[in-house]
């Protein structure tokens, strides 16, 4: 489903060159729940934004689905990216001006009935009913993410890209994110996760660390 | 969710910045509503005050002594009275003069000393002008009597004089002029002639030129050349001073209108500019999720161009209003004298509303490209 290989970004900086990517390279396959894990700075971010098409790497390969993602045009690159991949990020990035049921809608590409009623289905499902009609800065952190997460889920992407998705979020609504996004996993989607902490580590059926822009190891939930 | 309706959503959202372009917009085109109708204004109060100042060109027959004319101020040649009418339907005469007034003036005998006899025709105007004429429109058998001669004679209005054996009314005692007008009898052309026994004859044609010369153009070169076209058996004179004074005037009001229009489109367009780039810039977030979702440049670049597009006819509109009302209430009181010319131009409503969306979305076309190319990763990245 994805892979990558011998990844590297670098940023210019004050006192150099700073790779935030150091020769990564590894494969998600289809249905698989993979949690990145790595500390704050350690590349988590930059690692998903170049695996979402977002961020050209200085060197290095991006595969999804047996297509090279760097070698698209930047529209077919953008179109790939809105039938392929969905997002979750840690800081939501819900659309201020729209109700939770557009901006769960904002995520689908050409929202039909199916996609509607979809949408209703997943606002109930994640609890969301009765906000349905509120906008971003009256919901708390924890509906916000759920907001986020119904967006990415909605269009019923391959793949999920999800950027600490509970770092704002309690226990609790950690919880039900991670536990909406293994069941999308279990119905054969691929996730793939990167976050600070462990939190991800139960749900996840793999688990790497990246470390200075370097995978560091291959770990299992076993041993974490 | 169409662009539109993100546009009109993300309005509402935020309202100050959307009321602020609105306003910048509203001014811009307000100030132009209201330098477009105080220059239509200005152009009438120019061309009624330096009307006033009499007509600039005299027609005179070619064959004219020009020592005679100057010494008397008069033609002592004429021309056949329908020089007048040959002159008006000659093609292109009315792109160099207008007010074409026929006039047989002689010096003569009242009350025992010198006096000017002034016979002058209707004026003609330009096919289609609703202009009024110049000078007098004098019925036959009256007068209108220059302040001087009006003493010498001890004639008021309603007085008759005897000219020569005939005997005119006097209809109107002129104000004192300080000029030979002082002197001056008017009378209509007919009268005149009958008086002065030159039935079907004029001494000149008096008119006013059109062209709107710059100070490097030759104005009088193009009246001759015109003229020799038109009406070869005559030649044409200048009255500079009023020419330049009337050229001036335009010029000057021309000049201040390109002056201040470019500026109030600079100011305009700067100001929107900038609040659309301020809308971009705290937009930031919002564009690189729409980017993550998988917006094309034409989106996004649409959200920013559109939402100018909207904010243009918001502003066009609000603007024909404030500054038509401006016009009107400050134009009466710059330009008195011409002050119920003053209107509003319903035209430069459509005009407001073609052109300012399209004004907008150009001062917008930097943000918009600037969010076009806003990379994604800058604003949703974590770590």
């Amino acid at each position: 489903m994805v892979s990558c290989d011998h990844l590297v970004r670098t940023f210019a900086a004050r006192a150099g060159t700073v790779a935030a990517l150091d020769d990564v390279s590894f494969r998600v396959e289809r249905g698989e729940f993979v949690a990145i894990h790595g500390a704050s700075g350690s590349g988590k971010s930059t690692l998903l934004l170049t695996l979402g098409g977002m961020l050209r790497p200085t060197s290095g390969a991006v595969s999804i689905d047996g297509r090279d993602l760097y070698s698209l045009s930047a529209g077919a690159r953008t179109r790939f990216r809105a039938s392929t991949i969905g997002f979750v990020f840690q800081l939501f990035h819900l659309v201020p001006y729209l109700d939770v049921r557009q901006n769960i809608l904002a995520g689908v590409p050409r929202p039909d009935a199916d996609a509607r009623a979809r949408v209703d289905r997943l606002i109930e499902e994640l609890g969301l009913g009765p906000r349905a009609e509120s906008l971003p800065s009256t919901l708390s952190a924890g509906e916000r993410q759920r907001v986020a997460l119904a967006r990415a889920l909605a269009k019923q992407p391959p793949l999920i890209l999800a950027d600490e998705p509970t770092g704002n979020l309690d226990p609790v609504n950690a919880g039900v994110v991670f536990r909406r996004l293994a069941d999308y996993q279990r119905a054969g989607g691929t996730v793939l996760v990167v976050t600070h902490g462990n939190d991800a580590a139960p749900y996840a059926t793999r688990t790497l660390r990246l470390d200075h822009g370097r995978l560091a190891a291959r770990l299992t939930t076993e041993v974490l | 969710m169409s662009t539109l309706g993100l546009i009109f959503r993300e309005l509402r959202h935020h309202k100050a910045n959307a009321a602020l372009v609105v306003l910048a917009l509203a001014g811009t085109v307000a100030l132009l509503v209201a330098v477009r109708i105080l220059a239509t204004a200005a152009e009438r109060e120019t061309r009624r005050v330096t009307r006033d100042l009499g007509f600039n060109l005299r027609i005179l027959p070619r064959d004219v002594d020009p020592d005679q004319f100057l010494a008397d101020g008069h033609s002592d040649k004429t021309l056949p009275a329908d020089a007048v009418t040959r002159l008006a339907a000659a093609a292109g005469t009315f792109v160099s003069f207008n007010h074409l007034t026929p006039s047989l003036e002689r010096r003569i005998q009242l009350g025992g000393r010198d006096a000017i006899l002034d016979g002058l025709g209707p004026s003609v105007v330009g096919p289609g002008e609703k202009k009024q004429p110049m000078g007098f429109n004098i019925p036959s058998g009256k007068a209108y009597i220059g302040h001087a001669l009006a003493q010498r004679l001890d004639a008021r209005p309603g007085a008759t004089i005897d000219v020569k054996g005939k005997a005119l009314a006097v209809e109107r005692v002129l104000v004192e002029s300080g000029t030979d007008d002082d002197i001056r009898l008017y009378t209509s052309l007919a009268d005149a002639q009958s008086i002065l026994g030159l039935p079907g004859r004029i001494s000149e044609i008096r008119a006013i030129d059109c062209l709107c010369m710059t100070g490097e153009q030759d104005a009088l070169a193009q009246l001759r050349n015109a003229l020799e076209r038109s009406l070869p058996e005559a030649r044409v004179l200048q009255i500079r001073a009023i020419a330049d004074a009337r050229a001036r005037q335009r010029q000057t009001a021309e000049k201040y209108t390109a002056f201040a229009v470019p500026l109030v489109l600079i100011v305009g367009a700067a100001w929107v500019g900038i609040l659309a780039a301020l809308n971009v810039r705290e937009r930031r977030p919002e564009i690189g999720l729409w980017r993550a979702l998988g917006n094309g440049s034409v989106r996004i670049a649409s959200l920013v161009l559109g939402r100018a597009v909207i904010l243009g006819v918001a502003g066009a509109a609000m603007g024909y209003f404030v500054g038509t009302q401006l016009a009107l209430q400050a134009g009466p009181r710059i330009f008195p004298v011409t002050a119920a010319g003053i209107v509003a131009d319903p035209s430069l409503a459509w005009w407001a509303l073609l052109i300012a969306p399209g004004f907008a979305a150009v001062a917008s076309f930097l943000p918009a490209m600037l969010a076009v190319a806003h990379d994604p990763a800058e604003t949703l990245r974590a770590d």
